[in-house]
């Protein structure tokens, strides 16, 4: 194989699935997803479902305190506090366009946690499901 | 790409930005997924700038971002409580560049919920200090919440190869002694970040 393209990495096909019930209008309630530790994730895909699409969502990474769902803007322009993204604007979900592509990958390391905060706006209970979908990379043994 | 547009007659004069426009599949085709490397960008980290607007009746609004390091915009997504939503335009402010040439629908420039618009190419916001100036106008009556958001990738603050060819403050050096001594796994006949990454 073209040593360019190969990275030495066997790729398996896997989805981390986050499920919860978010409860009515709660504001930026956590929730943990942790990376299996016998191998890299590499995250290529995120999708969603969700009873009602007025939920927004963020999420950390926590080893490096890397925010992924940011806003620099000024709060003046929308609500004081920023609870996040529009799920809908952020997963692709089940009706609509399926996955949605990173495009770009990115490496979930083992054991690396990463925390998703939703925020309902629906006024009821919100059942969600957001999955990471990607490969698992195990080092191929070198002959 | 050869053969991208086998239908182009030469000297007709062809609108630019029919260029962003993939043939087949507008979503699907833009991204080569499956590549292990996107443009050089593999080791970026993935970024949501999300713009939250509450916008009164005809009203007018605009905020600034500033990106992160080496932002990369990849495609853009907006949504509106309303059916008639907004118009936005964007702005490179560091560049003085505008993304288009006035104002107009969001459907049209950002895609709707669960379909974003995924750019052709990247563009990328390269200098320091860089800021995107976004504008929307309200077209209705009645106050909206509206966000856009903006996708990309940036250069991750423990970026694991910050050596590597075309990161911020090293792609210079490396770029010049490449040429100059002529190290062996320079290919002088690549061009641009985008298509010569092959480090490892």
């Amino acid at each position: 194989m073209d040593p360019h393209v190969d990275d030495q990495f066997e790729r398996q096909f896997f989805s981390y699935v986050l499920d919860r019930t978010v409860p009515a209008n709660q504001v930026q309630d956590p929730n943990q997803l942790q990376i299996l530790s016998d191998a890299d994730f590499e995250w290529w895909w995120v999708l969603a479902s969700r009873t009602s699409g007025s939920l927004k969502v963020m999420m950390k990474e926590q080893a490096t305190g890397r925010d992924f769902i940011g806003t620099t803007a000024s709060a003046t322009s929308g609500p004081a506090t920023f609870n996040g993204i529009n799920i809908d604007n952020w997963a692709g979900t089940a009706l609509a366009t399926a996955a949605f592509p990173l495009a770009v990958p990115y490496i979930m390391p083992a054991t690396r946690v990463y925390t998703l905060l939703f925020t309902d706006t629906s006024g009821a209970p919100n059942v969600v499901e957001v999955v990471f979908s990607g490969f698992k990379l195990w080092p191929r043994p070198k002959l | 790409m050869p053969g991208a547009r086998p239908y182009t007659i030469d000297g007709v004069l062809q609108n630019q930005l029919s260029n962003l426009v993939p043939l087949r599949r507008t979503n699907q085709q833009v991204y080569q997924l499956g590549q292990k490397r996107q443009f050089g960008l593999d080791g970026y980290c993935p970024m949501w700038e999300v713009v939250s607007f509450q916008i009164p009746p005809l009203g007018t609004k605009d905020a600034r971002v500033n990106v992160q390091r080496d932002f990369h915009l990849l495609g853009m997504v907006g949504s509106s409580s309303t059916v008639n939503g907004f118009r936005v335009q964007l702005f490179d402010m560091r560049k003085r560049r505008r993304f288009s040439d006035r104002a107009f629908g969001h459907f049209q420039l950002l895609g709707g919920q669960g379909s974003i618009l995924f750019l052709r190419r990247p563009y990328r916001f390269d200098e320091p200090d860089s800021q995107i100036l976004v504008q929307v106008q309200n077209l209705d009556n009645v106050t909206h919440n509206d966000q856009i958001v903006l996708y990309g990738v940036v250069l991750r603050f423990n970026d694991p190869k910050p050596w590597k060819w075309g990161r911020p403050g090293h792609g210079f050096l490396k770029r010049f002694l490449d040429i100059n001594l002529g190290w062996p796994w320079f290919d002088k006949s690549k061009g641009t970040k985008y298509d010569t990454m092959r480090e490892n």
